[in-house]
This record gives C-alpha cells, sequence and structure tokens, in this order.
C-alpha cells in the first residue's frame, strides 16, 4: 500500500481517532487499492453491499431515486468514507454513489474485516469504533440538512464532510508522501 | 430495581457473564431525579453514557423544545458519546422522576480496553443504536426531499 499512514490519519480523521500508528499500519495493509470511472456505480440504494470505500482521490456524487425521480444530498470529497452503514449492520445502501471524475479509492471488504477481527478484536474493534464516529458526524450533519428543508432552504448540504480535492495534493506535499 | 437484574434486560448485554455484568455494575453511578431534570443538554459536550432504569426520559431538539421521542425503561441513551465527543444533538429530561444510571465515556473506553467481553458488547450496542437512527433519518430525508416541489 503507498499511502503514508500519517496522510492517511489526516485524511481519514475520524475514521483513524480509536487507532495508534502500529494499527493504521496493520488496517493499510488489508486495504486494497482501486480507480474508479465515471460512469460506474460504487453503491446503489437499496442493494447490499460488502465493501467499505475511502476516497483517496476524485469526486462523487450521493443521490437518492424514488419514482423516477432523484434527488442528490451531497458531494463527496479525498477524505470521504462510504457505505459505513451497510459495512456496520450488513443491510442493504441508503443511498447510490456514482463518481463524477477519475477516483482512486481505499477499498475494505467484509472478509477481510472478519479475517482482521480474528486475528486482532482490538483493532476491528478500533476501526468499529472509528466507524461509528464517521457515521455519528454523518447523523450530525443530516439532522441540520432535514432542520434547513424544514425552513424552506433548497440547498442540501452534503451528508459527507466535503474537502476540497487540492486538499490531497497538499497533504501529500506536507507529509512528503507520492502521489501515484 | 436491582442494577444487575435491570442491565441484563438491554438485549445487547444479556449475554455478558455474571463476572462481566457486576464489573459493569460497579463502574455505575446510580442517581434518582426529580421531575424535570435535564440528565442531557443539547450542544453540551459528551462525555457521559446513560441506562434508564425507572421513569420516562422526553428527547427534545432546538429552542423550541420539539418532542423527537420519549424513551422508557431499561434503555441506553446517549451512547454515541462513545465514539463522537462532539456536542450532544439533543436534549433528554425527566418526564416525572427517575432512575438512571450513568457511565463516564473515559471510564466505559477503560473498560472496553481491559475487557473484550464488554468492548463487544458496547460495540453492538453503539452500531445498533447508529445505524438505526441513520436509517430512521435517511427516510425522513427521502420524505421531506420527494415531498418538496422540484
Amino acid at each position: 500500500m503507498s499511502v503514508e499512514p500519517r496522510l492517511f490519519s489526516s485524511l481519514f480523521e475520524d475514521l483513524s481517532a480509536f487507532l495508534d500508528k502500529g494499527q493504521t499500519l496493520r488496517l493499510l495493509e488489508a486495504l486494497e487499492e482501486r480507480r474508479a470511472n465515471t460512469g460506474s456505480t460504487l453503491l446503489q440504494e437499496g442493494f447490499v453491499s460488502d465493501e467499505l470505500y475511502l476516497v483517496l482521490d476524485g469526486a462523487l456524487r450521493v443521490f437518492l431515486q424514488q419514482a423516477g425521480k432523484e434527488a442528490v444530498i451531497g458531494m463527496v470529497y479525498p477524505g470521504a468514507v462510504l457505505g459505513e452503514v451497510g459495512f456496520l449492520d450488513g443491510l442493504e445502501a441508503g443511498a447510490t454513489v456514482q463518481p463524477i471524475t477519475k477516483c482512486q479509492l481505499l477499498v475494505l471488504n467484509q472478509d477481510r474485516f472478519q479475517e482482521l477481527e480474528e486475528k486482532n478484536p482490538i483493532l476491528a474493534g478500533a476501526i468499529r469504533l472509528g466507524l461509528c464516529r464517521v457515521l455519528a458526524r454523518r447523523i450530525r450533519a443530516g439532522n441540520e440538512q432535514i432542520e434547513a428543508l424544514r425552513s424552506g432552504g433548497r440547498d442540501v448540504a452534503t451528508l459527507s464532510s466535503p474537502m476540497p480535492q487540492t486538499t490531497l495534493g497538499s497533504l501529500r506535499e506536507l507529509f512528503g508522501a507520492r502521489g501515484s | 430495581m436491582e442494577l444487575l437484574e435491570a442491565i441484563r434486560k438491554l438485549p445487547q448485554i444479556s449475554s455478558l457473564s455474571q463476572t462481566d455484568l457486576q464489573c459493569l455494575a460497579d463502574a455505575v453511578l446510580v442517581q434518582r431525579h426529580p421531575d424535570g431534570h435535564l440528565v442531557i443538554e443539547e450542544d453540551r459536550k459528551a462525555d457521559t453514557i446513560y441506562v434508564l432504569l425507572e421513569g420516562r426520559i422526553a428527547v427534545t431538539r432546538g429552542s423550541s423544545q420539539r418532542e423527537l421521542a420519549v424513551i422508557h425503561p431499561v434503555s441506553l441513551f446517549g451512547i454515541i458519546a462513545l465514539a463522537d465527543d462532539g456536542p450532544r444533538s439533543a436534549s433528554c429530561r425527566a418526564a416525572g422522576p427517575v432512575t438512571v444510571a450513568s457511565l463516564p465515556v473515559n471510564v466505559a473506553r477503560m473498560l472496553m480496553r481491559s475487557n473484550a467481553p464488554i468492548a463487544q458488547a458496547m460495540q453492538r450496542m453503539l452500531v445498533g443504536q447508529l445505524t438505526g437512527d441513520y436509517r430512521r433519518l435517511r427516510a425522513r430525508l427521502k420524505t421531506e426531499l420527494f415531498a418538496q416541489p422540484t
């Protein structure tokens, strides 16, 4: 894995909140690097996925569908974690996620996570707590979205903490990591 | 109600051994509060998790104190503090006299580091609460979004 641990911890701050450096390294070893292009679908609302996605580079849109209509609820950028709800409870994705640029992702699948849990339950617990932190913050943002909608606002703020794409490059410079 | 007997009613920890349950019970502080007592105040830092043992708690949000839910015994509340020490998203106020067990987050984390079954039980409780909250929120968001003219 080419991602430097300090870069990873800065980019995925909430997910890394309960991991020490050694645990971060072990998590990085379990992650698969993957590219995704426009036209592909990472998560499909209503369908189960056994993968967790961490956005290293690129931009994706998150939207809901109902009766042929679409409502974009957010744009996500490097630093976003996607698919954590289904990853935690094993149920279907709550929204559809599609890349709008070429994306570079880190992927953790449920089988790798189970292996990790068998070998190192403390690490798996720290990852799960980090995912809960991501989710808690998403719920907080979602509550604010609903309040905004109820007060007549039509601009829906993103459900994921947005991070401008330039931030990844800045972080890589800061930590001396090489982009791939 | 006897504390051990009460917390055993929480489904996520009912499988803990008597020793682990006792360990958890030894760490909590049980207090009685009068009607109207504010157990959790919205926007304050989250540093404690709670179990409602007796009575009812009203969950409210905003200056209008809009009621979101009523908590009945035996229930956990405020458990999100285990993962997120940001400000509380709602207030919890006693609706009549209540008995509440409280566990500071730093003590809960120490217990989780030293006791694997307790750690797993806490994680199950947290995951269950958060994923349920998120799915309910997403359903409400969908209703709001698609109810509005586009």
